[in-house]
């Protein structure tokens, strides 16, 4: 369509409209103001301050001293090797970065595989059960995180129920070691995030046209072909927004990791969390944090993007 | 007249919805018969069970009873993927996050027809129903008329036994409609490929269909030919449903000798009317005729003509002009709003005014006996 | 030939829905989201210190909850900041909803909408580690040790949560009432007091609700920033849950469980009655 056409006709402003459209700004922006201090005060602004910090020197028992220095960014990455000074990467870190985005992409798969199943199933069910099966789902979702994860801790612990349930069964003999292992993180992750997964794929499942599946089933389609070609197609929307739900927690998660994971379950919340106690290393803590910041927002970029390109109009 | 052999046999087919008390009856043990290359339309109301029947023979929904077979075999409780019936959906449902193309080669894909096989299929569907230019369209983008015609070649690419259209012509508007069923007749005669057409629009019936099956309130309640259907309706619900009717109520007749003929009594001056008739034809429950309005002609002498009476409205229609009268007898039905239609064939046409005395005269071979 | 209307076939229509596997799926996945909650509940009422070995029945642990003068503090100081954090992050959200719905566009419209909505997509360690910082000079600056820090963190990340529902609402409210009250030369703030307020007001209360629930629930922000003895529920549980366990944790939890389950039934009522 020619944009040109759509240009809209303004009437000529009077001089009493136009101040009166100015004070109704001005009143906007007042009404928004205190909001805005004090997320700028609590939330946003420190996060500049933070980024102020990562340049700053490491002080000796914590803190830091107001000289300019590159050391936080620097051991992020990298690290010297205290006996031969040689430059190498700093393994430790690296293999928590590539495990806090490894554990965030299965809890994910997880939640895909249990989420997608689960917000079909109520999506399906006539009307006036589905809120009832969305308030079994919501329940979970507003329990405190503490109590959601103490429980999984309960479960996978060496006398929980996992493990009787599986000695019972006869598969197992000795206990499984889960707890403190990379394993129970994810389960703990995907325990707590799974109704992030399954809300936004109802809303999306839900304004399904069942009537293209009719369409389908007339053309010879089997039904894992009709799940393939058509309802996966169609819901995409809500798997992303799903996807991202699940994976933004789950990155910055430091409670989980920090109870279902000892020492083999650090993630990059917990390595954050260490510079500000026993690290005692403020800048490199910061410097971490921003790091974190940054792959959330790479991760949201993608969202945004594949929103804006399936729902775009093509052509015209 | 050639036999054509049977596509699809409905036998003794009842559909129940719900149970006990709240039980509905959409279709009420069905019986019929359509034949290979052939245009049938599933005529009636809204709601009158047409949908149903399309819906039992496309495999969404199961008979209660009955059963329905294609070419001799039994579908009835045969998923749809596994008929070779094919469905163009009243909304169209076109798979809008394919292109028309892909909409089009998805039936030959699930039955994973070789590519070669279907890229030819898609180019013969293509130009069938002459949309070659828009191959790489997506769906949103077509117009009504437009998406029509990618859902029928959708439904036709995999060459079924039948085609069964759900009231696909009801959301476009007069002259696109008229085109389609142009184009749907040439495209039935042209894949040879019988087509089962559900309207409720009886002109619609009558234009293009071979034979036509009148349904009200989940009874079938009669088969035949356009003609058959209009010129000799077999009760007062088809003939009304089917064109304009005028119903006459009978007070006083007698059987013919044989019992296959009605001696109708009440005309003017004892004038009588021999019609055809069922035998099983009871006479003191109360008959009715049907007469349809272009069959009847007025005359100036009133007295000698069937019926008498006087013009209360004059309608002009260009080519022809209607007239509705109140009769003289008081012969119950439409004796008070009896409907004239005469053609304008030339000026010499004679040509009545409201208030003017005229008889209406008609011939028995035009009379349709309606039961009671 | 009677027609039997009873007898039915076992499928009345091809189930065009069905996916296979799924719905069986679907009641394990709900059941495993239960199931966890249920050896919580079930050993809160064990009568020894084991938390995996059922020796009897009894309320002890729940009487030693009560009892616990530290359980009692934290419970308070929790349900004291998340009241205020609620109270004054609703009344700056409601503000700030006003400021930017159903109005003309106006110059740094997205801007306000990000630092607004910022908490939702900042990972938590993260604010929590600035605001560690930022706190810690002013404490060394200042000497000020109070609970203010606490109430300002949680009022500003109960923003959004409030801002939400009342910004829904407000979207969804028809203009022409507030219209004809302006017209009937109502000043703002009355046709805000007289027609706005009342109408918005289940918006108000949801938010409220929501950003009660997310103070009392916070972990992550509140270790960092609370003055190190003075606890909330959620850090005194964080604390005693790398330590030594006792079923009293499951008799807290259990409690907490169970008001959960009461807000979110009674938020599905009221919506359901709108």
């Amino acid at each position: 369509m020619d944009k040109s056409n759509q240009q809209v006709f303004k009437f000529p402003e009077s001089k009493l409209e136009r101040l009166k459209a100015k004070q109704r700004t001005m009143r906007n922006y007042l009404l928004s103001a205190p909001a805005l201090i004090v997320l700028t005060v609590a939330a946003s602004g420190p996060l500049l301050i933070m980024l102020l910090y990562s340049f700053l020197t490491p002080g000796d028992y914590g803190g830091v001293i107001w000289e300019p220095s590159w050391e936080g960014w620097f051991k992020v990455f990298m690290r010297i090797d205290i006996f031969e000074g040689t430059l190498l990467p700093a393994d430790a870190h690296l293999s928590i970065f590539w495990r806090s985005i490894k554990l965030s992409l299965v809890t994910t798969i997880l939640c895909i595989i249990f989420g997608f199943p689960t917000a079909y199933f109520i999506a399906t069910r006539p009307r006036n059960q589905r809120s009832f099966w969305l308030f079994l789902v919501t329940v979970p979702f507003w329990t405190n995180l503490l109590i959601r994860t103490f429980a999984i801790m309960q479960i996978l612990s060496h006398s929980g129920f996992v493990n009787k349930f599986l000695q019972s069964l006869g598969l197992i003999e000795e206990p499984l070691r889960i707890m403190y292992t990379e394993t129970a993180v994810t389960i703990g992750m995907a325990y707590v995030y799974l109704p992030l997964m399954v809300l936004p794929l109802y809303a999306t499942i839900e304004r399904l046209d069942f009537r293209l599946l009719e369409a389908a089933y007339d053309l010879y389609a089997s039904r894992l072909q009709v799940l393939r070609r058509v309802i996966i197609p169609l819901v995409k929307p809500g798997l992303v927004a799903g996807s991202i739900l699940v994976f933004i927690p789950s990155i910055g998660a430091y409670v989980t990791p920090k109870l279902l994971g000892g020492g083999k379950g650090l993630m990059l919340g917990n390595l954050i969390e260490l510079q500000f106690g026993q690290g005692r290393n403020w800048p490199l803590g910061a410097a971490l944090s921003i790091t974190l910041l940054v792959i959330v927002m790479v991760a949201m970029l993608f969202y945004v993007r594949s929103t804006s390109r399936s729902g775009a109009t093509h052509g015209y | 007249m050639k036999k054509n052999s049977i596509a699809i046999n409905v036998e003794g087919v009842s559909k129940v919805y719900g149970k006990g008390k709240n039980a509905f009856l959409a279709l009420n043990n069905t019986t019929l018969k359509i034949l290979d290359n052939e245009f049938f339309t599933l005529l009636g109301p809204s709601g009158c069970g047409k949908t149903t029947l399309l819906r039992i023979i496309a495999g969404f929904e199961n008979p209660s009873q009955g059963s329905i077979l294609l070419h001799g075999e039994d579908i009835s409780h045969l998923p749809p993927n596994l008929r070779s019936v094919n469905t163009v959906f009243q909304s169209y449902a076109l798979f809008p996050h394919m292109t028309v193309a892909e909409n089009i080669s998805f039936g030959l894909e699930m039955l994973n027809k070789p590519k070669q096989e279907i890229k030819e299929t898609l180019n013969k569907m293509l130009s069938l129903v002459r949309m070659e230019e828009l191959k790489d369209r997506r769906i949103d983008e077509l117009s009504g008329g437009q998406k029509q015609r990618v859902a029928l070649a959708r439904a036709l690419a995999p060459k079924p036994k039948v085609l069964l259209l759900d009231e696909s012509l009801s959301a476009l508007d007069y002259k696109l409609r008229k085109e389609m069923q142009i184009e749907l007749k040439r495209l039935q005669h042209a894949t040879g490929i019988t087509f089962i057409f559900v309207t409720h629009d009886q002109e619609e019936a009558l234009t293009m269909s071979d034979r036509i099956a009148v349904i009200n309130e989940g009874k079938l309640l009669q088969v035949g030919t356009p003609h058959e259907i209009y010129d000799k309706p077999h009760d007062h619900f088809v003939a009304s449903f089917v064109g304009d009717t005028n119903f006459l109520e009978i007070s006083s007749a007698s059987k013919s000798n044989n019992n296959e003929e009605l001696i109708i009594l009440n005309f003017n001056h004892n004038q009588t009317l021999k019609v055809p008739c069922n035998k099983d034809l009871v006479l003191n429950k109360g008959i009715s005729i049907a007469i349809r309005p272009e069959k009847v002609s007025l005359v100036k002498d009133a007295d000698s003509a069937l019926l008498a009476g006087e013009i209360v409205d004059v309608s002009f229609f260009g080519t022809d002009t209607h007239y509705s009268i109140e009769l003289d007898s008081s012969s119950g039905g439409d004796a008070h709003n009896f409907h004239v239609r005469m053609q304008n064939a030339s000026n010499q046409s004679k040509h009545y005014d409201a208030g003017e005395r005229v008889g209406v005269v008609f011939n028995a071979e035009d009379i349709q006996v309606i039961g009671n | 030939m009677g027609i039997n209307f009873l007898k039915k076939r076992a499928e009345e229509r091809f189930n065009v829905e069905y996916v296979p596997s799924f719905p069986a799926l679907a009641v394990i996945c709900i059941l495993c989201l239960y199931a966890p909650m249920a050896p919580l509940l079930f050993y809160s009422f064990n009568d020894s210190t084991l938390l995996t070995v059922w020796h009897g029945f009894s309320w002890q642990w729940y009487e030693t909850a009560w009892n616990n003068e530290r359980v009692q503090e934290v419970t308070f100081r929790s349900l004291g900041l998340a009241f205020q954090a609620s109270l004054y992050s609703t009344i700056l959200a409601t503000m700030a909803a006003l400021g930017t719905t159903r109005v003309a566009k106006y110059r740094g419209q997205g801007a306000i909408y990000a630092v607004i909505n910022q908490p939702l997509m900042v990972p938590e360690i993260v604010t929590a580690v600035a605001l560690l910082i930022l706190f810690g000079s002013i404490k060394v600056a200042t000497g000020y040790q109070g609970s203010a820090y606490l109430v300002l963190a949680h009022t500003a990340f109960c923003i959004p949560f409030s801002y939400l529902p009342i910004r829904a609402r407000l979207e969804n409210m028809n203009l022409t009432l507030e219209r004809a009250a302006a017209d009937l030369y109502a000043s703002p703030w009355r046709t805000f007091k007289r027609v706005t307020f009342p109408l918005l007001f289940p918006g108000i209360l949801a938010g409220a609700m929501l950003a009660f629930v997310i103070s009392l629930d916070d972990v992550v922000i509140t270790e960092f920033v609370k003055t190190p003895g003075k606890d909330t529920l959620p850090t005194y549980m964080l604390g005693e849950l790398r330590r030594e366990v006792t079923p009293e944790i499951n008799a807290i939890s259990s409690v907490l469980f169970v008001v959960s389950i009461m807000l979110v039934g009674i938020t599905f009522l009221i919506s359901k009655k709108k």
